[in-house]
C-alpha cells in the first residue's frame, strides 16, 4: 500500500466528517469520505486507504460489520481502524475491538490527540511492514539456500561418481541429504585390478562438512586412478584436509583396497566405528555370535585432517578374504540413532544384529533397516545413517566390473626398454605401478591390458620385496591370524631395509603383435625355484601364499624364475593375439 | 487508549448558556475557513432531521427517533452544544428503551433547547 494512500473517514454525520477531514488534511494526509457503511466498504475497495476512521452507528451497514469486512480483506497488510465512539459503555468498546478496531476516538475531536494516534498507528504499520519484509526476505534466503544446496549436491554427485557404488557387490544406505550430514561414500576401481572404498564422516553438519568432502573426493579419485596405495591415499587425504579444515573439524574415515583376485584386503582406519567381516549369507557358526567367522576391524588411527603430514601414521592392516564374505561398516549415526524414548541404538544392538541370525539370512543393509525401523518405531528415522556392505566376489566376477580410468598420457613407440631400480630407504613406501604406468600408457597396444599389467607388476614387486629382500616366510599366510602377523613382520622389516628391487621392461612389436616383457630382480639370496614354479602349483590350492604365483600364471603367457630365484621374468601379449586370453 | 472526556468549561454568561464558547473557539481555530461550513452543516442537519424526529415520535416510530437523536447528538457535541447533546442523549436512550411517554415529555424540552441553541449559533456565526 502506498505511503500516500488516503485516510478513509466513514461517518453519517456531515458535521463530524467535515471536522475530521479538516484535521486529517492539516496533518498532510489525503482524505476520502463515506456517508454510510456500504459506502465505506466501497471506498475502502476503491482507495485502499492507509487507515480508517469509522463511526460505529451508521445507516445501511454499521461500523462493526464494515470493520469485519475490511479486516477479512486486508490479508497481510496493516490498515488500522479507529472507531469514532463515545467512551461510555464497556460492552460497546469490546464490540469495536472484537470487530477488529485498533483504537478509539471520542468527541469533541481533539486534533493533537488524533495526530498522536495516527502517528502511533503509522509506527505500528511500519513495524508490521518491516516484519513482513523480513519474513519475505527470510523466505527468499531460505529458498536460495535450498537451491544452492541442491546445486552443490548436484556438483558433488558428479564428483563422487556414484556408478562405482551402484554395482552388484555393494549395498549401501545413505540419506539423500547425507552430504549435508557430513557423510561420504567413495568407491572406484584401481588400475591394478583392485577396488578402493572409502567411508567418511565429517564432524559437524552443513557447509563445512560438504566443503571438506570436495578435496577428500578429489584426492581419493585422483590417487586411486593412478594406482597409488591406500597408505598414499590416506596420507594425501589427511594432508589436504589438514590444510583446508578449520581447527576442531576433521573426518573420521576408513579406506579399503580390496583385491578380489588375491582375496585380500588392505585397510586404513581412523576414527569410525569398527568395520566387520561377516560370513557369507546363509553360512556361519551353528550358534550365532561373535566367533572366528565374525571378524572385527577396529579403528587404529586418529581421523583424517587432525595431524600434520609429518606426524600422520599411514600404517595399514591386511586381511584375508573368503568369497561370499561381507565387509560391513557404518558411521556413528547408526550407533547414535535415537528411539522416540531417547535411547541410542548403540554398539550392543549393532553387534547383536551383525552376529545374529537375521544377518545370516539376508544382507546386512536390509537387516539394519529392519532393526532401525524397530528401534525408531517407524520407517522414516534413518536420515542421519550411512552404512555400506561389500560382498567379496571372485576375481573373475570382479573383472566384469567396467572400469573407466580417466588418465592422461602421450603416445610413444611400441619398441622400447627401460630399467628402474629402487634401493634401501626407497623401498619403505614404494609402489612401482603408479610410476611405471605413465610410461606403459604411452604404448597404445598396452592400454587394454593395463589392469592386468598393474596386477602383475604389483605382484612381482611384492614377491621381490617380501621374499627376496625382506626374506619373509610366505607360509605364515596360511591362516587369518598368520596373515596379520605376516604384515606386521613386513612392516617391522621395512624399518631398516637394505637391498634393492629392479624392474627391466622391454616392449617389442613383431608382426603387429606387441609383447611386454617384465623382469623383476631383487638383491636377496634367491630360492629353490623348483618348489615355487607355477607348474607345481595345484589350481585348487587355496593357501594364501600360493595365490600370487597362480595369478601370474593365469595372466601371463610366460612366467619363469631366473638366476636362482633372484629374478622373475614374465611376458604379456596384447589382446586379440594373446594365446591365453 | 481511553480518550479522557474533556470537562465542559461552562461560561456563566447568558449568551453562552447553550454553547461552550471554548469548544467553539478551538473548533474555529481548527477549521479555519471551513468553520462557517461546519456551522451551516449543523444548522441544516437540525432543520432537516429535527422535524423528522418529531414526526417519528408522533407516529410512535421510536427506532427512527432514537437514530435521529443519536446523529444530532453527535453533531451537537462536536460544536460544544452541551445541554442540547445531553437532552438528545437522554432522548436517544429513552427511545431505545421504548418509553414513549418519557420521550414525549423530553421532546418538548429538547425542542425548546434546540431553538435556543440554533439561535445562539446563528448569532455566534454573525
Amino acid at each position: 500500500m502506498a505511503a500516500n494512500a488516503p485516510i478513509l473517514v466513514a461517518d453519517d454525520n456531515q458535521v463530524d466528517r467535515l471536522i475530521l477531514a479538516k484535521i486529517i488534511r492539516d496533518q498532510g494526509y489525503d482524505v476520502v469520505e463515506a456517508k454510510d457503511g456500504e459506502d465505506a466498504v466501497a471506498q475502502y475497495k476503491t482507495h485502499q486507504p492507509q487507515a480508517i476512521l469509522l463511526d460505529a452507528l451508521m445507516p445501511k451497514m454499521d461500523g462493526f460489520e464494515v470493520a469485519r469486512i475490511v479486516k477479512a480483506d486486508i490479508g497481510e497488510a496493516f490498515t488500522p481502524i479507529i472507531f469514532l465512539t463515545a467512551l461510555t459503555e464497556a460492552e460497546e468498546l469490546a464490540r469495536c475491538i472484537d470487530a477488529g478496531g485498533d483504537d478509539f476516538l471520542s468527541k469533541p475531536y481533539n486534533r493533537v490527540l488524533l495526530k498522536a494516534k495516527l502517528e502511533a498507528l503509522q509506527r505500528l504499520k511500519d513495524l508490521q511492514l518491516t516484519t513482513l519484509q523480513q519474513r519475505d526476505s527470510i523466505t527468499r534466503n531460505n529458498q536460495r539456500l535450498i537451491q544452492e544446496q541442491e546445486a552443490a549436491k548436484g556438483i558433488f554427485d558428479r564428483i563422487v561418481h556414484r556408478q562405482y557404488l551402484d554395482i552388484p557387490f555393494i549395498r549401501y544406505l545413505m540419506s539423500p541429504i547425507a552430504l549435508f550430514n557430513g557423510d561420504v561414500v567413495l568407491a572406484a576401481p584401481t588400475p591394478r585390478g583392485t577396488y578402493n572404498l572409502l567411508l567418511g564422516d565429517f564432524t559437524g553438519h552443513g557447509l563445512t562438512a560438504s566443503v571438506g568432502a570436495m578435496p577428500l573426493a578429489e584426492a581419493f579419485y585422483a590417487l586411486t586412478n593412478r594406482g597409488l596405495s591406500i597408505a598414499n591415499i590416506a596420507q594425501e587425504c589427511n594432508r589436504r584436509l589438514n590444510r583446508v579444515l578449520p581447527g576442531g573439524y576433521f573426518c573420521c574415515a576408513t579406506l579399503f583396497e580390496i583385491n578380489f583376485k588375491n582375496g585380500t584386503l588392505e585397510c586404513w582406519s581412523g576414527g569410525l566405528p569398527s568395520a566387520w567381516l561377516l560370513p557369507p549369507m546363509g553360512q556361519g557358526a551353528d550358534a550365532p555370535g561373535i566367533g572366528p567367522d565374525v571378524r572385527e576391524m577396529p579403528s587404529r588411527h586418529l581421523p583424517l585432517g587432525i595431524l600434520t603430514p609429518d606426524r600422520f601414521n599411514a600404517d595399514t592392516e591386511h586381511w584375508s578374504l573368503v568369497p561370499g564374505e561381507r565387509l560391513v561398516l557404518c558411521t556413528d549415526g547408526v550407533l547414535e540413532a535415537e528411539s522416540p524414548a531417547g535411547e541410542q541404538f548403540g554398539e550392543r544392538r549393532l553387534l547383536a544384529l551383525l552376529s545374529g541370525e537375521r544377518a545370516r539370512e539376508t544382507d546386512t543393509i536390509t537387516a539394519l533397516k529392519e532393526a532401525l525401523a524397530g528401534h525408531f518405531g517407524c520407517n522414516d528415522g534413518d536420515d542421519d545413517i550411512t552404512a555400506v556392505e561389500l560382498t567379496v566376489i571372485s576375481g573373475d566376477d570382479y573383472s566384469l566390473v567396467p572400469t573407466n580410468l580417466d588418465l592422461e598420457y602421450e603416445n610413444s613407440p611400441s619398441e622400447w626398454r627401460m630399467s628402474y631400480e629402487v634401493a634401501d630407504d626407497g623401498l619403505k613406501d614404494f609402489a612401482p605401478f603408479p610410476l611405471l604406468q605413465r610410461i606403459l600408457l604411452g604404448t597404445p597396444a598396452l592400454r587394454p591390458r593395463m589392469t592386468d599389467i598393474g596386477m602383475v607388476i604389483t605382484e612381482m614387486y611384492s614377491n621381490a620385496l617380501e621374499h627376496g629382500v625382506l626374506r619373509l616366510d610366505s607360509a605364515l599366510k596360511r591362516d587369518a591370524s598368520g596373515f596379520a602377523r605376516y604384515y606386521q613382520a613386513r612392516q617391522a622389516a621395512l624399518e631398516d631395509v637394505k637391498g634393492s628391487v629392479r624392474f627391466d621392461l622391454h616392449c617389442a612389436e613383431r608382426d603387429g603383435v606387441v609383447t611386454l616383457e617384465i623382469i623383476a630382480t631383487d638383491s636377496g639370496p634367491g630360492f629353490d625355484t623348483s618348489a615355487a614354479s607355477p607348474q607345481n602349483q595345484h589350481p585348487s590350492e587355496q593357501n594364501y601364499h600360493g595365490r600370487g604365483i597362480r595369478l601370474l600364471a593365469e595372466t601371463c603367457s610366460l612366467v619363469e624364475h631366473l638366476d636362482g630365484g633372484r629374478s622373475t621374468r614374465v611376458q604379456l601379449v596384447c589382446p586379440g593375439n594373446d594365446p591365453i586370453h | 487508549m481511553a480518550d479522557a472526556q474533556p470537562a465542559y468549561n461552562w461560561c456563566a454568561q447568558e449568551m453562552t448558556r447553550y454553547i461552550d464558547e471554548a469548544t467553539l473557539e478551538v473548533l474555529k481555530e481548527v477549521m479555519e475557513d471551513e468553520f462557517s461550513e461546519v456551522l451551516d452543516a449543523f444548522i441544516q442537519q437540525a432543520e432537516n432531521d429535527w422535524p423528522l424526529a418529531s414526526e417519528a415520535l408522533a407516529s410512535a416510530d421510536l427506532e427512527s427517533l432514537s437514530r435521529s437523536a443519536h446523529s444530532l447528538k453527535g453533531s451537537a457535541l462536536s460544536l460544544g452544544a452541551g445541554p442540547l447533546s445531553e437532552l438528545l442523549e437522554t432522548l436517544e436512550q429513552e427511545a431505545k428503551a421504548g418509553n414513549q411517554s418519557v420521550c414525549s415529555g423530553l421532546h418538548a424540552q429538547t425542542d425548546a433547547c434546540m431553538h435556543e441553541t440554533l439561535d445562539a449559533l446563528r448569532g455566534w456565526a454573525a
